[in-house]
């Protein structure tokens, strides 16, 4: 529920309950000074009619005055009563009030009750529901109308910061820069953002150096290594088991050294560093590569399939755009199977790379997240279809992965 | 030859001396860019290995000094930054080659070997061992004054082999050597034998020895020996 409408409700509610306790009150204060005014007004009646009678006049108006003869003689009080009478017009019983005297003249006694009714009280209280009623609906309305004003003015420096907020991103390297508002929660809020964004674009960038520091440290680091235990391998003293042991520790360098490389392009495009950019043609790219690799595939009995209809260009970063095709290709020939096959199709703007393999047991929407599968093969370093997609993500290239009848499928889109 | 080397990382620098000791190179090596500047004033040398990033400057400069002051020395630059501009700039700056870190040191050798042959040999780029005559310019070998028809990967497989004999060659270092930097993420290397056994076979039936010996599934080595 948006905060406003909350509010409306708030104070939509507690304004009937207002509502409700004043007109009651009123009613009742009303009705109180109503009633008074007609008893005081039924006893001037009264008066009246018993002057009347004593000058002569007969009065019988019934039910309002009603003149009885009667036997024995009452003391004459004159207190108002309540009572109700049936009235033919109304067809109900009505409430009146009423006054009776016991008067006498000529020797006669008689009883003189003179009424009033209160059919006027009813009418008091459908005034004041239909005025209570009007007065609360147009409130209601006026509220409604400066809701949606204030929302609108008050509200829009609100909603323009969220939308920046929603697509901020710390590695901009920017704070996020809210608008100033004229309401104090609201400046509040924006200058706390402000800072913890602040706050935030410093330990990334810390974060950031670290781990570029850390990676060409390593890098360097690698190199020496390597190049130590290349001469090592020179040593003709060297027996089998040495050799292995070398040959293993080696290997396993290659595969850190690997590793150390592709997190330092990782890094790179996700901090979206600059990359010249060229025309590619990338058929020819797709060639190229997929000629390197024949002999790799055949030596695994796997046949590379291209069908290259389309002579399309982008406009990237050549080396970038050879590590993806590079990786898509070297990961389709790895994941393969014993007389497998490639598939390349390109057309339009899109690529298809299909290759025969055994469905993966991870969850397949992870296949592009680093080290997510495929921790199986010794050989994979987990990190290639991560660049592929950050590559397609720094290029707004479409990518999807499918299985398919046997076959694990990516789809490009270059659009 | 004279080569010098521009390295901050010195147990690399050494390295890279021990492994080419015995090319018959005289070897001077520096480790920061005031040290590499005075020396580039002072010596002529045939090849230079320049880092790109030394403690006290950029290698980037020392390139278009040397390019001033020798023109006629090779250039190769060795960098830890995996940057493709820099490998833009150091080319453009008028370096002949461009290594990144970390290196195979065989890698290296056969790099500074063509630098070499590209600029002091030129037209007559031809290397020969024993029976063995390999045509650079033309990538032609011949086998007792026999050409032979080797693929593109054997040729450059073989070159390799020879720029770098009596050293043992990793089949990684092969791999990549011949099949480009990014090959090396297939684990199972054992691809790169057939080449070779082709390469040897090739060889051996033109009457050619047979140089290329295996070491225990780590690598091979061209050796006369």
């Amino acid at each position: 529920m948006k905060l406003i409408n909350k509010i409306s409700r708030y104070y939509l509610i507690n304004a009937g309950i207002v509502f409700i306790v004043a007109f009651v009150g009123i009613y009742i204060t009303l009705n109180w000074i109503l009633t008074d005014e007609i008893d005081e007004r039924l006893k001037i009646k009264n008066d009246e009619i018993i002057k009347r009678f004593y000058a002569g006049e007969i009065i019988n108006n019934s039910p309002y005055v009603e003149l009885l003869q009667i036997d024995s003689v009452f003391k004459s009080r004159g207190y108002i009563t309540d009572t109700s009478i049936y009235l033919k017009s109304e067809k109900e019983n009505e409430p009146f009030h009423q006054i009776i005297s016991f008067l006498a003249k000529n020797g006669n006694n008689y009883k003189l009750t003179v009424r009033t009714s209160l059919i006027e009280k009813d009418d008091l209280f459908i005034t004041l529901l239909v005025i209570f009623s009007i007065t609360f609906a147009a409130f209601t309305l006026i509220l409604f109308f400066i809701n949606r004003k204030s929302a609108k003015e008050i509200f829009i420096p609100f909603y323009t910061d969220l939308e920046k907020l929603k697509n901020y991103s710390v590695k901009s390297g920017l704070p996020v820069n809210l608008t100033y508002s004229k309401i104090d929660e609201f400046n509040e809020l924006n200058s706390v953002l402000n800072t913890l964004s602040e706050k935030a674009v410093h330990e990334y960038r810390a974060l950031k150096e670290f781990s570029e520091d850390l990676s060409h440290e390593l890098q360097t680091l690698v190199s020496v290594i390597k190049s130590k235990l290349e001469l090592l391998l020179q040593n003709s003293d060297l027996d089998k088991v040495d050799i292995n042991n070398l040959q293993t520790a080696y290997q396993n360098l290659s595969k850190l050294d690997n590793i150390n490389r592709s997190l330092i392009l990782l890094a790179k495009l996700e901090n979206k560093d600059f990359f010249n950019s060229d025309e590619i043609n990338l058929p020819d790219v797709i060639l190229r590569i997929s000629t390197n690799f024949s002999d790799i595939a055949e030596s695994k009995r796997i046949s590379i399939i291209t069908k290259l209809n389309s002579e399309i260009r982008i406009n990237s970063n050549l080396s970038l755009i050879e590590t993806l095709i590079n990786n898509l290709l070297s990961n389709s020939i790895k994941h393969n199977i014993e007389n497998g096959t490639v598939e390349i199709i390109l057309s339009g703007n899109s690529l298809l790379i299909q290759n025969t393999g055994e469905l993966f047991k991870r969850n397949t929407n992870d296949i592009f997240n680093r080290f997510s599968g495929f921790k199986n093969k010794s050989d994979s370093i987990g990190l290639g279809l991560a660049i592929v997609k950050k590559i397609c993500e720094l290029y707004g290239f479409r990518i999807d992965y499918k299985y398919e009848k046997d076959f694990h499928k990516i789809f490009i889109n270059f659009d | 030859m004279k080569l010098l080397i521009i390295e901050d990382e010195i147990d690399l620098a050494k390295s890279i001396v021990e492994f080419t000791a015995k090319e018959n190179h005289i070897i001077e090596v520096v480790y920061n860019f005031k040290e590499a500047k005075e020396k580039i004033n002072l010596q002529e040398y045939d090849c230079a290995l320049v880092d790109l990033m030394l403690p006290d400057g950029s290698g980037l400069n020392i390139i278009s000094e040397l390019k001033k002051v020798q023109p006629k020395c090779g250039i190769i630059v060795i960098s830890a930054k995996n940057s493709i501009d820099d490998k833009i700039d150091g080319l453009n700056l008028g370096a002949d080659d461009y290594l990144t870190k970390p290196f195979h040191l065989a890698e290296l050798n056969a790099r500074i070997k063509s630098v070499i042959r590209r600029r002091f040999f030129e037209g007559s780029n031809i290397i020969n061992v024993n029976e063995i005559q390999i045509e650079t310019e033309k990538r032609e070998v011949f086998v007792n004054k026999t050409k032979i028809e080797l693929t593109h990967r054997e040729y450059d497989i073989l070159l390799f082999l020879i720029s770098n004999s009596d050293k043992v060659l990793t089949k990684e270092s092969i791999i990549e050597h011949a099949w480009g930097e990014n090959s090396n993420a297939f684990g199972n290397l054992d691809f790169v034998y057939t080449h070779i056994k082709n390469l040897r076979k090739k060889i051996t039936d033109a009457g050619g020895g047979d140089y290329i010996h295996s070491l225990y599934g780590v690598g091979y080595k061209f050796s006369l020996k």
